[in-house]
């Protein structure tokens, strides 16, 4: 075994000392779960109350959070507070504890109103809008049917949903302004099997604009159309996009096939812009354009993209969700009996 | 029923040319790509502008037009969206230490200034360092910047996505240049944002599309600016075409909304508000003051003197920017009042002399909230005079000798809680700003309610910023805070706009936390 020589000693010392005050003051693990943040708020709670019995708390959530969530957070707060035996929560009356959710720019705003020996007194627990995860709305119709497959914060141009033939895994493949992203499902879940950044070829305006191709053909490769340039891209390996000049030429929708019968139908949205939400809508693509839809979809938000992996069977469409903020991935078909 | 299958293919596959000629040749509307190009006119009330962040005064009503013309050239650190996500701007990544005391953001490597000068992070440190506050220190290192700071600052991210914390680059002359969207095509207008300048009165001030945007060239060509029109002209401007996007007065807004016309509001972003002048011997009447919050009818200034277009204020925060706002009250109660008056000598202020009230600004609805105070007083037994003559132009401006009320108006412009607390303390309160750690909700909220209960500030109304768009103004996505986010507007050329007719409610009340 080596050693140090002596007169290093000190010196190592205190900056071994400095280190470990450095990492411990750095990597300390923070629990900044929102859970965490209500459970510890009941415990604030539980304190001032002292021995004083909490006979119910009344519970209030101002549209900061979905209810389901709401009523998450409001088990666990209930659970810290009296323990899980216990079942006195109630929605009105006089209660000791009342809870109150607010959301600010930024939190979510959870406001304790404690009444002690002492009068009242509000405790507080602001919770990051950011770290609570996000919930999707499901909506239906009769006729087209969706289902959520993907969603991110970051923008989508457009994605494909690819079904895997002779147990193959499905594939999700995602085109961001400046990267492609291939998603595998492996045991029920996405993950990441190839990430392509488009280099010279990634989108740079406002409002980036772009559009993937599928053919059943070419089943290991996607065509990217980006403003200006068309590229090529592997989805079985790591090679880079190869991409070219072009004129681009956006689609206006795709086909979409029922299951029942032999019928093709085309799938478009009604083209708000980033503010509103679109409509998917269902029309016959042998009649003029302002013909009325056969079906409808609401989404929750604007369509961006909608593309085709699945030849006619189901379509993808890319919807920015106005209300989470997220953007998220569909696969549309249509319902039997159509 | 894999021979199905194979069919399926099969047919796929012969069905593959006519999806490409369909997707081709179908005249079927589709999503709306945003279109490039145009001029967007703007039109604001206020008559002058300083683009210099430095010279803003936080809390007055110039500060949002400064905010959201700068917004045009400059860019901050970081953004919050409407979703409560902070996404990078100027800086790509960030992190802090375990007790939020040191922060370090990485610098964007692909930004530049309009001048063509890449974007250091020197640069970020300087233009920073002039704005933050005392005890917040920024520094270069590499190509990062790092904020320390001797208290906690959780709310570091609020702080730099909003307000005046604007990335710019001081020139040897004086001008400043961002990497916004937008440049300022100042060479025919004689108009330069010189730093401290607060020039531009009555003036075209003309932006041209930044071609070389890290974020992209915003799709308008342009952007020109129009300062000092009066409310009703901008209002008839915008129905008549000659601007797409106008500031409307409160009062103005109420009219557009009825004759149609699309009217966006924000959050409430203005307060106004009493304050007993603290070199006036009524500053220390706690009963004097207290008779005074009493006797006020907030409901009826909101509902009648605004119309609607406010809300009554019991709190110096208000509750989209706090959270908790609702846990203050301020219900008139004039009998109590009255027995609060009844136990003054009859020779205090507001009994034989009256209390002078100055409004700070010398706009209709000061004049209006001065005397509705005055009749209110007037029904707890204190006379107040409303001082409608002269008027300071400066929110955070003292007394004059003679006043001892001020009605004061203060504009939020702080995404911190805890940070707006602070400064408006310091303008307006002076001697109890010291309090630390504000953005803790708990210690922020204790040192709100001792304020208030002082009641030597007394809120009154609150009201949001309005704005009037033309129907061909596209992708408006401005935030429930006032940001206008002007960069990602694109207009749809005149007669081509169905689509927007979908949204229902022509006035876009957004108001975060606002309680039903």
């Amino acid at each position: 075994m080596s050693q140090l020589p002596a007169r290093l000693s000190p010196r190592i010392r205190i900056f071994s000392t400095i280190l470990f005050f450095f990492f411990a003051g750095t990597a300390i693990a923070r629990d900044d779960s929102a859970e965490h943040h209500v459970r510890e708020l009941a415990h604030r709670v539980s304190a001032e109350l002292a021995k004083n019995k909490v006979n119910c708390v009344n519970w209030n959530n101002h549209e900061a959070v979905s209810e389901s969530r709401s009523q998450q957070w409001k088990s666990v707060f209930v659970e810290e507070l009296q323990g899980p035996q216990s079942d006195s929560t109630e929605a009105s009356g006089n209660c000791s504890v009342s809870v109150y959710l607010e959301r600010t720019p930024a939190q979510v705003v959870v406001t304790a109103g404690v009444e002690n020996g002492n009068g009242k007194q509000a405790l507080f627990a602001a919770i990051p809008r950011a770290g609570i995860p996000t919930e999707s709305g499901n909506v239906a119709t009769p006729r087209l049917e969706k289902e959520l497959l993907w969603q991110q914060s970051e923008r989508i141009l457009d994605a494909i949903f690819v079904r895997g033939e002779d147990g193959a895994s499905d594939r999700l493949v995602v085109l961001q302004k400046d990267v492609l992203n291939v998603y595998e499902k492996r045991s029920g879940s996405w993950k990441e099997a190839q990430s392509k950044p488009l280099g010279d070829a990634a989108a740079r305006q406002r409002g980036p604009q772009g559009e993937l191709y599928y053919s059943l053909d070419q089943p290991d490769r996607v065509k990217i159309v980006l403003a200006g340039k068309t590229c090529q891209a592997s989805l079985g390996d790591a090679t880079a996009p190869s991409c070219q000049q072009n004129v681009d030429v956006w689609r206006t929708g795709v086909l979409l096939s029922s299951p029942c019968s032999s019928q093709v139908w085309w799938l478009r949205s009604d083209g708000g812009d980033m503010t509103v939400p679109d409509r998917l809508e269902l029309v016959n693509p042998s009649l003029p354009a302002t013909q009325a839809p056969v079906a409808e979809l609401a989404t929750t938000g604007p369509v961006l993209s909608i593309s085709s992996g699945e030849a006619l069977r189901a379509d993808t469409a890319v919807v920015f969700n106005l209300s989470t903020g997220n953007y998220e991935v569909y696969r549309i078909a249509l319902a039997c009996g159509l | 029923m894999k021979s199905i299958e194979l069919r399926w293919r099969a047919g796929c596959k012969r069905l593959a040319p006519l999806v490409t000629l369909l997707v081709i040749i179908s005249g079927a509307q589709a999503t709306t790509k945003p279109r490039a190009g145009g001029v967007l006119r703007v039109e604001f009330l206020a008559s002058s502008a300083t683009l210099d962040p430095r010279a803003w005064k936080t809390g007055s009503r110039d500060f949002a037009t400064n905010e959201r013309i700068a917004s045009l050239m400059f860019d901050r650190l970081v953004t919050l969206d409407n979703y409560g996500r902070f996404a990078p701007q100027l800086a790509t990544e960030w992190t802090h230490d375990a007790a939020f005391r040191r922060w370090q953001f990485t610098i964007r490597t692909d930004a530049k200034f309009s001048d063509g000068a890449p974007l250091t992070a020197a640069d970020a440190a300087a233009a920073l360092a002039a704005l933050l506050p005392e005890d917040l220190k920024v520094t270069a290192f590499g190509n990062s910047v790092i904020f320390q700071s001797v208290e906690q600052r959780p709310d570091l991210l609020e702080i730099l996505a909003s307000g005046s914390y604007f990335v710019y680059r001081a020139m040897l002359d004086g001008v400043l240049t961002g990497t916004g969207a937008f440049t300022l095509d100042d060479a025919a207008k004689g108009f330069k944002p010189v730093a401290g300048d607060a020039a531009a009165n009555n003036q075209h001030l003309h932006f041209s599309a930044n071609e070389s945007c890290w974020a992209g060239r915003p799709l308008l060509d342009a952007v020109d600016v129009l300062l000092g029109v009066p409310p009703l002209r901008a209002l008839f401007d915008l129905q008549v075409g000659k601007a797409e996007l106008v500031e409307l007065a409160p009062d103005i807004a109420r009219r557009a909304t009825q004759s149609n016309t699309r009217v966006w509001a924000s959050s409430p972003l203005t307060l106004y508000a009493l304050r007993f002048d603290s070199a006036q011997p009524q500053f220390g009447n706690a009963t004097l003051r207290e008779a005074l919050a009493l006797s006020l009818d907030r409901t009826t200034m909101a509902g009648v003197l605004l119309q609607k277009q406010g809300e009554p204020a019991a709190a110096l925060l208000p509750q989209w920017l706090s959270g908790y706002a609702f846990l203050f009250r301020a219900e008139m109660d004039i009998e109590r009042a009255k027995q609060l008056r009844a136990s003054l000598p009859a020779n205090v202020a507001g009994g034989t002399s009256p209390l002078r009230l100055q409004p700070q600004a010398p706009s209709d609805l000061g004049r209006l909230l001065a005397e509705r105070v005055a009749v209110n007083a007037r029904q707890a037994g204190l006379s107040v005079q409303p001082l409608l003559k002269t008027g300071t132009r400066d929110g955070g401006s003292r007394a004059t000798d003679a006043t001892d009320l001020h009605l004061f108006v203060w504009r939020y412009s702080s995404l911190s809680p805890g940070e707006e607390l602070r400064e408006f303390a310091r303008v307006e309160l002076t001697k109890d700003a010291k309090e630390s750690n504000v953005a803790d909700p708990d210690r922020r909220y204790a040192w709100e309610r001792k304020i208030l209960e002082e009641r030597k500030l007394i809120p009154l109304v609150a009201l949001p910023d309005y704005a009037g768009l033309a129907p061909t103004v596209r992708d408006w996505q401005p935030s429930a805070w006032g940001e206008w986010r002007l960069a990602d507007v694109w207009l749809e050329p005149a007669g081509a706009q169905p689509a927007v007719t979908r949204n229902s409610s022509p006035a876009v009340a957004a108001a975060p936390g606002v309680r039903p």
